[in-house]
């Protein structure tokens, strides 16, 4: 509920500012979620990674940006609130795809035949932290593309650095 | 495998060669960097080699793809040459760096044998490319497009790895022959519905990288806005990995339900092909009807895949081939007779700026009339043997599955001639201004070296189709 | 080492955040309502001890902050994956030496290839604040 409601706050806010806050209820929201879900390590990394970055990253392109009318006068722009405003348009268009997904996934979730599986991968009363386990398989099957997501952050440092910094 | 790993060393290298005095160095030590990973590439000719338990698997498409891959790389960084030596704002250690890295994704692309590998491997190609794409920074266009780019490709990355999730659910898997023998062995509870919502998602997120018909949108913008180089680095070297990763995927895991994927791509490549050739038509711009062109192009290759014959793989090859070569010639031509009179500090690509190139450096009108003619896919070039050899998997399958796709395509090869002979005719027949273009010596060379190639293949395809 | 853990584990997480938003809003709403209010033009206009309002209060930032929070993006991508290497490194090592060292190396490479890009972006000046 807290994740559904926050994630309507951000769609519908027409403030960056409040959305952006909203926003991080959804990721905490998740991430709750993922720890329902017995994935703690997924709900870890939600929160490092979403709470802590993504979203400081977000209000900081919120501070960064200006505000649009340049032409008021200094004085005049100051006793207004401080507000990025969004556009809402094509509301319609956005409601029908994403009812669209969300009927798709719906029946598909319905159809889809899970006791079978539950049985084979889950014991439903013991839980093990996914830690170790995500560990061990990232060290020995999944190694080569460990490695290679080193130059994917590697290549996307550069760029970020490339893009972002000033002096030219 | 070898040069996958060479590559990210280059790369790396690079970055610090750009922390020289001097810039000149940068350009050979990437040409050489490249050369020597096509080297430890065909090392690997006639052997297989499965990598770090399924990860990776090289055979000789494998090789092939990636030599293609490869040579249309080295092709673009030859003709890179104005960003060298004077200009501030240029960065070209971080560009060549950017692009040996991105080469490393299209060939985690190809020689992907686990869902994670390709899609690690987009990631790294995507990445890449959008800086590329925004690296001009001063340039308002190159931002936008950049911005535009980053926004609905990570969306396409979005559903791609739903569609990857999706599929796992069904199968319990990320291993390609694992899935495929999922599809075709046929659980004895039938195959889960997951499956079809997954790999319909793949398919979108492929598609969009390839910039297929429903999910081209970005394409022209982006292809316009991007700095000209990296746009026929991007319509190159994309198309070919992602259509050697499509074609893969789609075979080794997919074939069980070929019935579901071949009405998807057919009704795809119908629409690719009418709308990419149709706008294409309408361009004023050189530039956007290369754009289009390649969107056009995207849906030829769509046929060999959704014919999937035993010919296939070799037909999408000479393809690829025949058009990366084709379009970096044209995209060459573009840059040198762009910059000739910028209008308002950004280079003319209107079709006016070709006028009476024929007089000003006969060369260049000659290379470009050649890639033109080769793309539009008349004789006696390879991109009419490429064109042939598509349509002929097609026939293949047969007229009644196909029938349609290869009436809508021969249409629309005459529609491609109609925009392709503008550029020649403005260069030939129109008059111009008349100061001739100089260029320099490496230029020329590749300028050359492409046209010939492009005659060559288009004389004696059989040379380089037995390696296939 | 305790591994096996419910959902239900985490409730002192939720009991605490509860209690942490509950003060915060609590003190908000009581002070809120029980304090006096009075509501006039003079009153709600914005004051610097009487000298005319100057400049605006949302001065676009510098762009470094902004590199410096996608930096630490990266990075801590990076930490995360270190976590559960961290967690099964000594029972690696319990195992065996050879297989200890392989994962050992498998993380340098790792590591290696994120400290090739902090150096570069530290000669390249970009954390450099004084120009």
């Amino acid at each position: 509920m807290l994740t559904l409601g926050s994630a309507v706050v951000v769609l519908l806010s027409r403030n960056v500012l409040y959305s952006a806050y909203s926003l991080l209820l959804t990721f905490v929201g998740i991430a709750a979620l993922y720890v329902l879900a017995g994935a703690d390590f997924l709900a870890v990394t939600q929160l490092m990674v979403y709470v802590g970055g993504v979203l400081v990253l977000l209000v900081f392109g919120v501070m960064l940006t200006h505000r649009g009318d340049a032409q008021k006068s200094v004085a005049q722009r100051a006793t207004e609130p401080n507000v990025v405003r969004t556009n809402h348009g094509r509301t319609l268009a956005g409601v029908l795809v994403a009812g669209g997904m969300f009927a798709l996934l719906f029946t598909v979730i319905q159809k889809a035949d899970f006791t079978r599986n539950e049985a084979t991968f889950y014991d439903p009363i013991t839980r093990v932290s996914t830690v170790p386990d995500v560990g061990i398989h990232l060290m020995t099957d999944y190694a080569l593309p460990f490695e290679v997501v080193g130059v994917l952050l590697l290549a996307a440092l550069i760029g970020a650095a490339y893009l972002s910094s000033i002096r030219n | 495998m070898l040069s996958i790993i060479s590559l990210s060393l280059f790369g790396i290298l690079n970055l610090f060669l750009g922390f020289l005095k001097s810039r000149r160095v940068l350009l050979p030590a990437t040409l050489l960097f490249i050369a020597l990973a096509f080297a430890a590439n065909l090392l690997d000719w006639n052997h297989q080699y499965v990598y770090f338990r399924d990860m990776l698997r090289t055979n000789n498409l494998f090789i092939n793809f990636s030599s293609i891959i490869l040579l249309t790389t080295f092709l673009t960084v030859a003709i890179s040459r104005s960003f060298g030596t004077d200009e501030e704002h240029t960065h070209p250690a971080e560009y060549y760096a950017i692009m040996l890295f991105s080469v490393v994704g299209a060939l985690m692309m190809v020689g992907f044998e686990n869902l994670i590998m390709l899609f690690i491997g987009l990631e790294i190609l995507s990445v890449s490319l959008y800086v590329l794409t925004g690296s001009d920074k001063r340039s308002l266009r190159s931002n936008e497009a950049a911005l535009k780019y980053f926004l609905m490709g990570s969306f396409a990355t979005g559903i791609f790895l739903f569609g990857i999730a999706l599929v796992y659910g069904a199968t319990g898997s990320f291993n390609l022959s694992a899935i495929g023998s999922y599809v075709s062995g046929g659980p004895t509870t039938g195959i889960s519905p997951l499956l079809y919502v997954g790999l319909l998602f793949i398919l979108a997120g492929m598609l969009f990288k390839v910039s297929a018909a429903p999910f081209h949108f970005w394409t022209p913008d982006v292809y316009d806005g991007a700095p000209t180089l990296f746009t026929a680095f991007m319509s190159t070297v994309v198309k070919t990995a992602g259509f050697a990763a499509l074609y893969r995927l789609l075979t080794v895991s997919f074939t069980g339900v070929y019935g579901l994927w071949w009405q998807v791509l057919t009704g795809v490549t119908v629409l690719t092909l009418l709308v990419g050739n149709i706008t294409a038509v309408y361009q004023s711009s050189v530039k956007r009807m290369l754009a289009y062109s390649s969107v056009s192009h995207a849906g030829y290759l769509l046929i060999a895949v959704a014919a999937k014959t035993p010919q296939s793989p070799s037909a999408i090859l000479f393809y690829s081939l025949a058009y990366s070569i084709a379009t970096i010639t044209g995209f060459a031509v573009l840059i040198l007779v762009a910059e000739q009179k910028p209008i308002e500090g950004r280079p003319d690509e209107r079709y006016e700026a070709f006028n009476g190139l024929a007089k000003r450096n006969p060369l260049l009108a000659f290379s470009l009339a050649v890639s033109m003619v080769s793309l539009a896919g008349i004789p006696l070039t390879a991109g009419f043997w490429g064109k042939f050899f598509v349509f002929s998997t097609a026939v293949d399958r047969g007229m009644t599955n196909m029938g349609m796709v290869l009436v809508v395509a021969v249409l629309m090869s005459v529609v491609g001639v109609y925009y392709y002979f503008r550029v020649i005719i403005a260069s030939y027949l129109k008059t111009g201004d008349s100061e001739p273009i100089g260029i320099r010596p490496l230029y020329r060379f590749i300028l050359v070296l492409t046209t010939a190639l492009t005659i060559g293949l288009g004389l004696f395809p059989d040379v380089v189709r037995q390696l296939f | 080492m305790n591994t096996n853990y419910l959902p239900s584990d985490y409730l002192p997480i939720v009991v605490q955040l509860l209690a942490a938003l509950g003060f915060i809003v609590g003190s908000m709403l009581v002070s809120h309502n029980i304090g006096p209010k009075r509501h006039s033009k003079k009153k709600d206009d914005p004051f610097e001890c009487g000298i005319p309002t100057e400049g605006d209060a949302r001065t676009p930032i510098s762009v470094k902050y902004f590199l410096v929070a996608i930096l630490f993006v990266l990075f801590d991508v990076e930490i995360i994956f270190l976590y559960p290497w961290a967690v099964n490194f000594l029972d690696w090592m319990k195992e065996s030496r050879e297989m200890a060292i392989a994962i050992f190396v498998e993380m340098i490479l790792f590591m290696g290839l994120l400290l090739v890009g902090f150096y570069y972006i530290i000669r390249k000046g970009v954390l450099n604040w004084n120009q």
